[in-house]
């Protein structure tokens, strides 16, 4: 997250306490929105954040470590908590983005293949999935972009339904690691 | 709307009543003929059955001496005396006698007092400014203000000591004013208002009290000009720092900064001549009728119609007159006012009246606002706003069983809380409420609540339903949240002692927010089920309290297979799960047929449920082998961490094929070297073989030949045990050379299969992992070639032949030996040949490398003796440069640089520069 906005990458580890926020402004599709997005901590899993905040979500970011196949396990569980919380209204086509990150360690390390990535998003209704380096910033841009995309597709789905969305919010799975949401 | 206060006429058929004053038990009238008229009033302390009565005890004919009407009249406590404004003239007199004190008719700087149109008192504890050494003490000040036409004369008692009066300019004649606070005095002018401290002086414009915000003054001119009416200023002082001012028909909220604190003021309904505050409401005297409003919500709380009332005494003790009469406005009792407003159904209004209220002044506050909130919910749930109610019920904390009673069977039954179980506890909450008159109303309140839910769940359907229900999930996601992280915390830490800060729960209460927990989740699942049933799996997947048995038959109703899986799944009903999938895999059209469901289940499953993988993984192995082998053959550290020869002894008895596939994946994709799987795998093999018809059966041989001798962790003695003693040679010849027993293994090569190459190719492997090895075992092929064939066929062809390859890897001694007498020179021509330009080879190779070396230690040699022939010079004064002592006849070092030190010195000087 700070990558994006701040462009700036700490190696140090900080846990999320309750939830990181920041803002930033982008260009989609020749529109400019201001995206909000909010790192909720992964260590506890939802427990800091109120149900009302999860609810105006228009798009929730999955991030896992490539090194750490808990991590990536954990995915499912997180989606169903976030649907649960935010109950959507069309839950099976929530906009979710998968990062998959820290891919700049040696590939020694690497526990999650990209195919078993993929195959997973596939099977979840062909989530996006990007491979992500927060540190070395790659793909984060990209990323972002397609976070944002997506977000405002489902904002104007929403506007039909006539309701009142506004944050874009990013659950992490990125809990147990060594440098964590922070990362992101 | 309802009654906040008593009205009872006290006085009737006045003469012309001019201003009003009430405190302790008096009443004060001022007439226009300066006559002033003294009441003693005796009343309940709350507006009831009994009527304040009211007694004239003194007239005062000559009050004012002038005979002018009494204008203006107060009272000031804290120094017993009466203020009165008559004729122009401010005069003080006291409060029992009604005797003259003083006259203010002249400042002492000489201004002339006379003309006075208004004053304002105003007595407020202050803190004196703290001196040296000295803390603030708490000091009486009462401030008296006069409205002399242009100027505002401040006389100010200080615990009763009086000070020199203070006076200021003011731009306008003061129409109105009064003390908001300390040294604050809001005045009010015909075209605008202004906060003025007396202490500092700071004067700040407000706003006009009439016509827009921001219009200029020539607007107010014109508005006159034209003879529209003018509203006159209002400034009334209202609790918390605020005061309201008159704007036309609306009171504008001001904090005392003038600064406005609430978005909209009060609009009344006609436009205000006199206004006043009686906690906690604020009284306006309109054109036609007196109105009462509650400052909070601004609601009207009680319309009021007084003839011609003009004059308003506030505070505790409400009057309001009118030239010929006075009315005693006594409140309720809060408690019947509230009573009132529930009774009324205006919750919002009673909740509100209650925040205002301090908690002294009314029993069990708490519960009180706690009970209306809840029936406000209710009411509000009734009225289908039920987004508001749930919210409410949520600040309130109600229990979730109580809330669900308020929606239809569907989603309620067997949950709901026994009603008898519910009224025992609604009457439990109901018991601590006092007075009967509570008691009564609870009750009350509770048939309605049982009524309006018997009436209104059968009334809940479509659309409104369907907003009912989510606003429903709403608030249940909320109670879920806060609920399971109760648990979580107590789920967390059972062993460890806690610490005094964490609320720590006992047993019982765990179970009952366990309990708590499996309503929250059943009703959410069927909430879900009803309105958005995308979102059954993900809740079915998580950890959740839902109830098993309420969950699987709503499931199997609806058909729900695929969530049934999810929650069996998610309860550990792994077996009940996999009954279910194995059944809907024969059924056609749905979601979960065919073998890849159970797969998947099945690989999710991990080591602890081994034997309903075992058990359930039959079938699919049987169904679709291809599929099915997937369930072991998962690249998941679950799947991974199976107990493997387990594995295999269960596939084996499906089928030697898919024991023989598990094994090779293990082996190969995940570096098994566990020694028995390799033996099986063999073992399997042959097996395998002893079964398959030809076309198979060569591929597998190849592999078999391939594994024994790519493995290296089989026990050759134990499969060599456990071959057929027929045929399998080229098997038995690797198992042998495994053992070391090369002469054997040669021995099937050449005896048995007859394959020259085989055997030879045997040797040079041999011979490229050790030559010395390799060495002996072509002599032994050798040796056993010229044994011939047990049938006594000669194998001398291939000897020669081998000797003629290899000739010079063999000893030839050792050949000539072993040649029988009868070979022929020539035959044995090219291995003699070979063997000697080998040895020739050897000779001219061993010579050059003799005489490099030679080379090598002339260089050598001349090297060493230049570096001996290197000479260094110690002086007298040479110093080491370590120690900076003189090297004298000491022993010394020199390194190749030509530096020199002591010996001793050497290693200091090494480590201080660690290039030399």
């Amino acid at each position: 997250m700070n990558q994006y906005v701040n462009k700036k990458f700490s190696n140090q580890y900080k846990a999320t306490i309750g939830a990181d926020f920041l803002t930033k402004e982008v260009m989609v599709d020749d529109r400019l929105v201001t995206m909000q997005i909010w790192d909720t901590a992964g260590q506890e899993r939802f427990q800091s954040l109120g149900v009302a905040f999860y609810r105006g979500a228009d798009c929730c970011v999955l991030v896992y470590d490539v090194n750490n196949a808990k991590s990536f396990e954990t995915l499912d569980s997180w989606r169903d908590e976030f649907l649960i919380q935010a109950s959507p209204r069309d839950p099976e086509n929530f906009p979710f983005v998968v990062l998959g990150n820290k891919i700049d360690l040696e590939e020694s390390k690497r526990m999650v293949s990209q195919k078993r990535a993929m195959t997973w998003c596939q099977s979840k209704g062909n989530i996006p999935y990007f491979e992500t380096s927060a540190k070395e910033a790659i793909n984060v841009e990209q990323a972002f972009q397609t976070i944002a995309k997506n977000a405002l597709a489902q904002e104007t789905e929403m506007e039909i339904y006539n309701d009142f969305p506004d944050p874009i919010q990013l659950g992490s799975a990125d809990n147990k690691t060594d440098f964590g949401n922070c990362a992101c | 709307m309802h009654e906040a206060f008593q009205v009872t006429s006290v006085l009737e058929k006045l003469n012309k009543v001019e201003s009003i004053c009430a405190y302790g038990d008096k009443l004060l009238v001022g007439t226009s003929t300066g006559q002033l008229l003294v009441y003693r009033v005796t009343e309940p302390l709350v507006a009831g059955d009994e009527k304040p009565k009211v007694e004239l005890v003194d007239t005062r004919d000559r009050f004012s001496p002038s005979r002018r009407p009494i204008e203006q009249i107060d009272f000031i406590k804290e120094m017993s005396c009466l203020v009165s404004l008559s004729d122009g003239y401010v005069s003080l007199h006291d409060h029992t006698t009604f005797e003259l004190i003083t006259k203010l008719s002249k400042s002492t700087k000489g201004l002339n007092l006379s003309g006075v149109n208004l004053f304002a008192v105003q007595t407020s504890f202050e803190m004196t400014k703290p001196g040296d050494g000295s803390e603030g003490i708490p000091i009486v000040i009462t401030r008296l203000a006069l409205a002399v036409k242009r100027r505002l004369v401040i006389y100010t008692w200080k615990d009763t000591e009086f000070e020199e009066p203070r006076d200021f300019g003011v731009p306008d004649r003061v129409k109105a004013m009064t003390w908001v606070g300390g040294s604050k005095l809001c005045v009010g002018f015909a075209s605008e208002y202004a906060l003025m401290d007396v202490e500092t002086g700071a004067f700040t414009d407000l706003f006009a009290p009439t016509g827009p915000p921001d219009a200029s003054k020539l607007s107010n001119l014109y508005n006159s000009a034209l003879g529209s009416k003018v509203s006159k200023p209002l400034v009334t002082k209202i609790p918390n720092n605020e005061m309201l001012l008159g704007k036309d028909n609306v009171s504008i909220f001001l904090g005392l900064d003038g600064s406005p604190t609430r978005r909209v003021g009060i609009e009344w309904s006609g436009v205000p001549e006199e206004m006043g505050f009686s906690y906690p409401f604020v009284i306006a005297i309109l054109p036609k009728h007196v109105e009462v409003r509650n400052i909070e919500t601004q609601a009207l709380v009680q319309q009021i119609p007084l003839n011609q009332a003009k004059y308003l005494n506030d505070g505790r003790l409400l009057y309001i007159a009118s030239p010929t009469q006075v009315w005693r406005l006594m409140p309720f009792s809060f408690n019947k006012q509230i009573d009132d407003l529930v009774a009324r159904k205006e919750y919002a209004e009673a909740i509100s009246l209650l925040e205002q209220l301090e908690p002294i002044l009314l029993e069990k506050k708490e519960e009180r606002m706690q009970q209306i909130r809840d029936l406000l919910a209710h009411h509000l749930f009734h009225e289908g706003q039920f987004e508001a109610s749930l919210n409410l019920f949520t600040d309130l904390g109600t229990n979730p069983a109580e809330v669900l009673t308020l929606y239809p069977e569907d989603i309620s039954a067997g949950l709901r809380l026994d009603k008898k179980e519910l009224k025992a506890k609604l009457q439990m909450e109901a018991a601590p409420k006092e007075g009967a008159q509570n008691e009564e109303s609870g009750s009350s309140n509770e048939d309605t609540q049982s009524q309006a839910s018997t009436s209104t769940s059968d009334q809940l359907e479509g659309a409104k339903l369907e907003q009912a229900v989510s606003a429903l999930i709403r608030f249940l996601t909320e109670q879920r949240q806060k609920n399971s992280k109760i648990l979580y915390r107590n789920h967390l830490s059972p062993a460890s002692p806690r610490s005094p800060l964490e609320t720590s729960i006992n047993e019982a209460e765990l179970r009952q927010y366990q309990e708590m927990a499996r309503l929250i989740d059943t009703a959410l699942l069927k909430c879900y089920m009803m309105t958005n049933d995308a979102l059954v799996g993900p809740l079915l997947r998580v950890q959740n309290n839902c109830d098993v048995n309420l969950v699987e038959t709503l499931l199997l109703e609806k058909h729900k297979y695929r969530e049934l899986v999810d929650l069996y799944q998610g309860k550990g009903l792994h077996e009940k799960s996999l009954e279910l999938l194995h059944r809907l895999s024969e059924e056609p059209a749905n979601r979960l047929q065919g073998v890849i469901p159970t797969i998947l289940y099945l690989q999710k499953l991990g080591a602890e449920h081994f034997d309903l993988i075992l058990k359930y993984s039959k079938w699919v192995l049987e169904q679709d082998p291809d599929e099915g082998m997937q369930i072991f053959l998962d690249e998941s550290p679950e799947v991974e961490s199976f107990d493997r020869m387990a594995v295999c002894s269960h596939l084996e008895a499906i089928k030697i094929d898919l024991a023989i596939i598990y094994l090779e994946h293990i082996i190969h994709e995940w570096d098994e070297d566990n020694e028995e799987a390799h033996n099986k795998l063999i073992l399997l093999y042959l097996r395998a073989l002893q079964q398959e018809d030809s076309a198979v059966a060569q591929e597998t041989r190849d592999r078999l030949l391939r594994f024994l001798s790519e493995s290296t962790f089989y026990r050759p003695q134990l499969i060599l045990n456990r071959i057929p003693s027929e045929g399998f040679f080229e098997e038995r010849a690797i198992l042998l050379s495994r053992l070391g027993e090369h002469e054997q293994a040669l021995k099937i090569y050449v005896y048995k299969l007859h394959n020259y190459s085989l055997a030879e190719d045997y040797c040079n492997r041999l011979y490229q992992e050790d030559p010395d090895e390799g060495r002996r075992n072509y002599l032994t092929l050798l040796r056993v070639y010229l044994r011939g064939m047990p049938d006594g066929q000669s194998l001398i062809q291939p000897a020669l032949e081998l000797l003629g390859r290899h000739g010079s890897q063999i000893d030839a001694a050792a050949v000539l030996k072993e040649l029988p007498k009868d070979t022929k020179l020539n035959q044995v021509f090219p291995f003699l040949e070979k063997y000697i330009r080998e040895a020739n080879k050897t000779s001219a190779m061993d010579l050059v490398v003799k005489n490099l070396l030679r080379a090598e230690q002339m260089q050598v040699q001349e090297q060493l003796i230049y570096y001996r022939s290197r000479a260094v010079r110690i002086t007298e004064d040479r110093m080491c440069p370590q120690c900076h002592k003189r090297i004298g006849n000491s022993v010394f070092a020199v390194f190749p640089n030509g530096m020199v030190v002591h010996y001793s010195c050497k290693e200091k000087i090494e480590k201080a520069h660690h290039t030399y």
